[in-house]
C-alpha cells in the first residue's frame, strides 16, 4: 500500500486557525497585564477573522464549509461508537476534513469566541479606564455585566480549547493519526483505498476580498 | 407556673441574642448595600461623562451635572465602611479586610478620590471636551488606586 498526501485544508483555513492561537494568547496576556490598547486591537482582529471564517464557511473550500462538516446526530453517534475500533488507523476514515465530532466542536469554539468578542465590545471596567467601542450604547449595569461575563466566559473557552488539544493529542497518540501536520502543511496522508479525498478549493482572491470587507466592517464598527 | 420561669428566661435571652445578632447582620447588609449603590452611582455618572464625550455632540450641562454628582458621592465612601461590615459578615462584598487593617491608607485613598473628583468637576465646568477627556485618566486612576489595594479582584 503506497501512501501519498492530498490537500485537505486550504490556506485561509490554516492561516485563520493559527492566527486564532496567536491572537488568543495576545488577548489573554494583554488583559492580564493591563495593556488594554493592544487588547482591543487583538479583539478587533479576532472579530474580523471570525466574520471572515463564518463567511468562508459558506463560500470557501469544501473542507471549510459548515455544510460539509456539520453532520446529523446519528453520524456523530456512529462516529463516536467506532472511534476506537479503527485504532490504530487501520481503516481509512470516510470523511475528508473535520470528522462529525470535530465538526461540531469547531462550531462550539467559533460560537464561544464570537460571544467572547461581542461581550468585549460592550464591556467596561470598574475604574472607568477601559471600555469597549460599543459600551456607550448600553447602561453601566449592562456594561459591567458584559465585562464580568467576558471574564467568566473565558474560562469556558479555555475548557473547550483544552478538550480540543486533548482530542488532537488523543488522535496522535492513540489513533496514530497526526492532525497537527495537516493544519500546517494543508496535506494529509491517504491510503490508496481511501474514498473521498478531494479538496475543492475556493479562489484565494475571494478570501482576500472577504477579509478586507470584514476588516472594513470592523473598522467602521469600532470607530 | 413558677417552675417554668428559668426555662422561659433562658428561652427569652436565647431569642434576644439571636435577634440582636440578626439585627446586626441586617445592619451590616444595609450598610454594604448602601455603599455598593453609592459606588454604582459614581460609576454610572462617570460613564455618563464618557458616553457624552464619545457621542461627538457632548451635552456639557449633563457632563457638569454628572461630574458634580461624582464629587458629591465620593464624599460618602470613607464613612461607608464601619467596623463589622467586611467579608467576615458573610454578606457578599468585594471589600477586602485590608480596609480595616490599614484604615489610614484606605482613608487616604478615599480622600484622594475626593480631591480628584473635585478637580474633575472643575474641568467639567470648563466645557472643553478634550480637556475633560484628558481628566478621565486622572479620575479613573484615583478609582484604580483604591481598588487595587482594597477591592477584591476576582479575575
Amino acid at each position: 500500500m503506497t501512501e501519498q498526501t492530498r490537500p485537505v485544508w486550504d490556506i485561509p483555513v490554516r492561516l485563520f486557525h493559527w492566527a486564532l492561537v496567536i491572537l488568543l494568547a495576545v488577548s489573554w496576556w494583554t488583559a492580564e497585564n493591563g495593556q488594554m490598547e493592544w487588547h482591543y486591537r487583538a479583539g478587533y482582529t479576532l472579530l474580523a477573522l471570525l466574520i471572515f471564517r463564518i463567511l468562508w464557511g459558506f463560500v470557501g473550500s469544501s473542507t471549510a464549509r459548515f455544510a460539509g462538516f456539520l453532520r446529523d446526530p446519528r453520524a456523530v453517534f456512529n462516529y463516536c461508537r467506532n472511534l476506537f475500533r479503527n485504532t490504530p488507523n487501520n481503516t481509512p476514515p470516510r470523511h475528508w476534513g473535520h470528522n462529525p465530532l470535530g465538526g461540531w466542536s469547531v462550531l462550539v469554539l467559533l460560537a464561544l469566541l464570537l460571544a467572547q468578542v461581542l461581550l468585549g465590545l460592550f464591556a467596561e471596567d470598574v475604574d472607568g479606564l477601559a471600555w469597549g467601542p460599543l459600551s456607550n450604547l448600553v447602561s453601566f449595569e449592562t456594561a459591567r455585566w458584559a465585562a464580568e461575563t467576558h471574564e467568566s466566559l473565558f474560562n469556558l473557552l479555555l475548557l473547550f480549547i483544552a478538550l480540543h488539544i486533548i482530542a488532537v493529542l488523543g488522535y496522535l497518540i492513540v489513533k496514530k493519526d497526526n492532525l497537527v501536520g495537516p493544519m500546517i502543511t494543508g496535506k494529509r496522508r491517504v491510503r490508496e483505498a481511501q474514498p473521498e479525498t478531494s479538496l475543492i478549493p475556493a479562489p484565494l482572491w475571494l478570501a482576500g476580498l472577504i477579509i478586507i470587507a470584514a476588516a472594513g466592517f470592523v473598522g467602521w464598527l469600532v470607530s | 407556673m413558677s417552675s417554668n420561669k428559668p426555662l422561659f428566661a433562658a428561652a427569652l435571652s436565647f431569642a434576644l441574642t439571636f435577634s440582636t445578632a440578626a439585627m446586626a447582620d441586617d445592619q451590616a447588609e444595609m450598610a454594604i448595600e448602601k455603599r455598593q449603590e453609592n459606588f454604582e452611582n459614581i460609576g454610572g455618572s462617570f460613564k455618563t461623562v464618557r458616553d457624552e464625550l464619545r457621542s461627538g455632540d457632548a451635552d456639557m450641562a449633563k457632563i457638569k451635572a454628572a461630574a458634580d454628582t461624582i464629587a458629591s458621592l465620593a464624599r460618602n465612601i470613607k464613612g461607608g465602611f464601619p467596623a463589622g461590615t467586611g467579608p467576615e459578615t458573610g454578606v457578599e462584598t468585594e471589600a477586602l479586610p485590608a480596609i480595616w487593617q490599614d484604615k489610614t491608607t484606605f482613608e487616604g485613598a478615599a480622600d484622594k478620590l475626593v480631591t480628584e473628583a473635585d478637580k474633575f468637576a472643575e474641568l467639567a465646568a470648563s466645557g472643553d471636551a478634550s480637556k475633560i477627556m484628558g481628566g478621565v485618566r486622572g479620575l479613573g486612576g484615583a478609582c484604580k488606586n483604591c481598588h487595587d489595594q482594597f477591592r477584591l479582584d476576582d479575575d
